[in-house]
């Protein structure tokens, strides 16, 4: 056996009524792992930390080695990598239009109720990867399109010691396009949006955390969105739903005119800062409900608000993007990118109108949203990906590179995307304090909104852009109008 | 605004640092544009072509390395490749007739060199193997041209074929149905 690392677990050395079972533990794992060798030497001595920790922590051996039994690898890691994914129809314009300081990162993040014990996670990680396998593979060039190889390697979860959402580096051999990150009691993974959109995001996070609760102790069903580990991931969580797509007359494209931007220079570092704010769910199910709106339809109304007040411009459209989960009008278990958006736009003059532009919003959300227009938009991206099909990808890359930058956001202000009420099992429930979602920055829109609800906890999050404080300082100044009282926590500006 | 703040400390960063990127590109840019610019109004040798194909060679290893899929064997296929375009270039623009001779020498030498990087870590490798393949058949293509009379056939070529020849007779043992696996892969259109 090559890693005796383990043999330092006691400090006098094994003793050897426990000897046997060490070694037998790690003989196994050893048979579960076979990587590179810098991956499987890693991997050993990530069990061995998680072993002392156990140790440490006064949890019997017999018990230590039955969390961290090596048969829940399955044999992840002991084959090769031989599975590869094509890019769903939205994720395809990801990796085109990916810059060496811009990319399309999305942070999901859920506080236990105590801090997190770094060695425990890894394991869980290890652990949970093998359920995900499009999510264990790396990005590669195509000679038309990007795709998804697998790759067996150790995925890290790392302690947090960057800016939230900074781009991946996705370059290198077997290079994670997601990252798992703690700090204090936070778990967050950050994924590149070609691997998933925030639903699947969400699916993996509950996993993950499940599975750290777990080895920590604590009975945790598989309920959605906890997913089994040890059960065969299925074709259909790694399908592209855009095939869904039933067949319509019209296609909707994609291009529109310029909306209003929030004034305000764009800072170089992005995000410049993230701002969370923090409310009670009934009090804000309330304050909508007391308006006959919506939670999405009230905050968008808010946001129109604010984003009003934060321009010089006079006139044009304030438009937001609100990204709509296409599960919920078709059948599909993907854990990929299956969601596309709809624009609510009103005008400038009338933005800061909160109870009159109630209505309008709804009205518009519910027809932008509505089935048969996401197919139209499912369909003319499938369409859009198929005549692109047969031109080469080194063709194709500049010319989105250049388009995506100034046309993909500029028809938009803002971004609202609302993951809603997120449900753990009752067990998994009790141990997390509430969850946050964090959009990266867009290439021109000042701010990124994104929100999701969990247990009495509302997190309204938002990126920015800019130093120009005036969006968040009216949204606050309008949230405790409205008698949300939010509390305001986030992090420091990012460039100075 | 007061935020409470829930995040680690991070380094910030200045304006400095990007704004030096943006200084590098524009002086690439810049001296690109201006070298055909004084070349025209010079005349002579196309000489702008060369320094023009230089910089994009340094800007594209340098300053802007690929984003995705930078690994040794990609990165130093893209070495070689551009090495050679710039001897061409140098070659025919200044009429030296070294090029037939010198190409092939450096082509089977960074060939070896790409073989062995290969070979040295096969398990990671194997699905980074395609630029060697594209490097192989570029070989081969250049083989029969030397045969059909251009570039002259001499000892480089002859080394060349058979370097790229052992390459390819070892990519295929090893990799097997994993090399057309690759190709599908690398191939996909949907």
């Amino acid at each position: 056996m090559e890693n005796k690392a383990y043999k330092n677990l006691y400090p006098q050395g094994l003793p050897e009524d426990v000897e046997p079972l060490v070694d037998g533990f790690f003989s196994e794992l050893e048979n579960h792992l076979l990587l590179p060798k810098r991956y499987s030497r890693a991997m050993m001595a990530d069990f061995s930390a998680a072993l002392f920790y156990y140790l440490n922590s006064g949890v019997p051996l017999e018990d230590a080695l039955h969390r961290l039994d090596p048969a829940k690898l399955g044999g992840f890691f002991s084959r090769p990598p031989m599975l590869w994914y094509p890019l769903d129809s939205a994720a395809k314009v990801y990796p085109l239009s990916m810059k060496r300081n811009s990319m399309a990162v999305f942070r999901l993040s859920a506080y236990f109720k105590e801090d997190i014990v770094p060695e425990i996670l890894q394991i869980a990680l290890t652990f949970t990867i093998k359920r995900f396998p499009c999510f264990a593979t790396t990005v590669k060039n195509g000679f038309f399109w990007h795709y998804l190889d697998a790759a067996k390697v150790r995925y890290s979860a790392n302690p947090e010691t960057e800016r939230p959402c900074a781009p991946l580096k996705v370059s290198a051999s077997g290079s994670q396009a997601f990252r798992v990150l703690y700090y204090g009691r936070r778990l967050s993974v950050e994924f590149f949006h070609i691997l998933t959109d925030g639903s699947g995001g969400m699916v993996f996070l509950a996993t993950l955390a499940a599975e750290y609760q777990r080895l920590m102790g604590f009975e945790i069903p598989c309920q959605w969105p906890v997913l089994n580990i040890d059960e065969a991931p299925p074709v259909s969580e790694s399908a592209n739903g855009f095939e869904l797509a039933e067949p319509s007359a019209t296609s909707k494209g994609f291009s529109d005119t310029p909306a209003v931007q929030m004034t305000g220079d764009l800072s170089a570092v992005k995000p410049y800062r993230i701002i969370h704010f923090e409310m009670n769910s009934e009090t804000l199910r309330a304050a909508a409900k007391k308006r006959g709106a919506s939670v999405t339809v009230y905050m968008l109304s808010l946001m129109f608000a604010a984003t009003g007040f934060a321009t010089d411009r006079r006139s044009g459209d304030v438009k937001i993007q609100v990204p709509v989960n296409l599960r919920k009008y078709y059948a599909s278990e993907t854990l990929r990118n299956f969601s596309m958006y709809c624009s609510v736009r009103l005008p400038l003059l009338n933005a800061s109108d909160i109870e009159g532009n109630l209505p309008e919003i709804a009205a518009q959300l519910e027809k932008k949203s509505a089935k048969p227009v996401m197919n139209d938009m499912m369909n003319a991206a499938v369409s859009l990906v198929r005549s692109l099909r047969f031109i080469p990808l080194f063709v194709k890359r500049p010319v989105a590179r250049a388009i995506y930058g100034f046309l993909g956001d500029s028809v938009f202000s803002n971004t609202l995307s609302n993951l809603g009420v997120v449900t753990f099992p009752e067990e998994l429930a009790e141990r997390v304090e509430k969850l946050d979602f964090v959009l990266g920055t867009a290439e021109t829109n000042r701010a990124s909104c994104a929100m999701v609800s969990f247990g009495d906890t509302a997190v309204f999050t938002v990126t920015k852009l800019t130093r120009d404080p005036t969006f968040e300082e009216r949204l606050l100044f309008l949230m405790k109008a409205e008698g949300l009282d939010p509390a305001v926590k986030g992090s420091e500006p990012y460039e100075s | 605004m007061k935020v409470e703040t829930i995040y680690p400390p991070v380094k910030k960063r200045s304006r400095a640092q990007a704004k030096f990127r943006t200084a590098v590109n524009w002086s690439f840019g810049v001296s690109a544009f201006a070298c055909t610019l004084i070349n025209i109004f010079v005349g002579g040798a196309l000489w702008s072509l060369t320094v023009d194909w230089a910089l994009w060679f340094v800007w594209s290893a340098v300053i802007s390395p690929s984003l995705v899929e930078r690994n040794r064997i990609s990165q130093t296929s893209k070495v070689l490749i551009d090495s050679c375009v710039l001897l061409v270039l140098i070659d025919v623009v200044f009429s030296l007739g070294w090029a037939g001779f010198v190409v092939p020498i450096v082509s089977f030498a960074s060939l070896a060199a790409i073989g062995t990087l290969f070979l040295s870590d096969l398990p990671r490798q194997k699905q980074n193997m395609m630029p060697l393949f594209w490097l192989i058949i570029a070989a081969f293509i250049a083989m029969i041209c030397a045969f059909s009379g251009w570039p002259r056939m001499g000892w480089p070529m002859i080394v060349l074929g058979c370097t790229a020849l052992a390459l390819f007779i070892v990519c295929i043992a090893i990799m097997r149905r994993g090399l057309i696996r690759e190709f599908v892969k690398r191939f996909h259109t949907d």
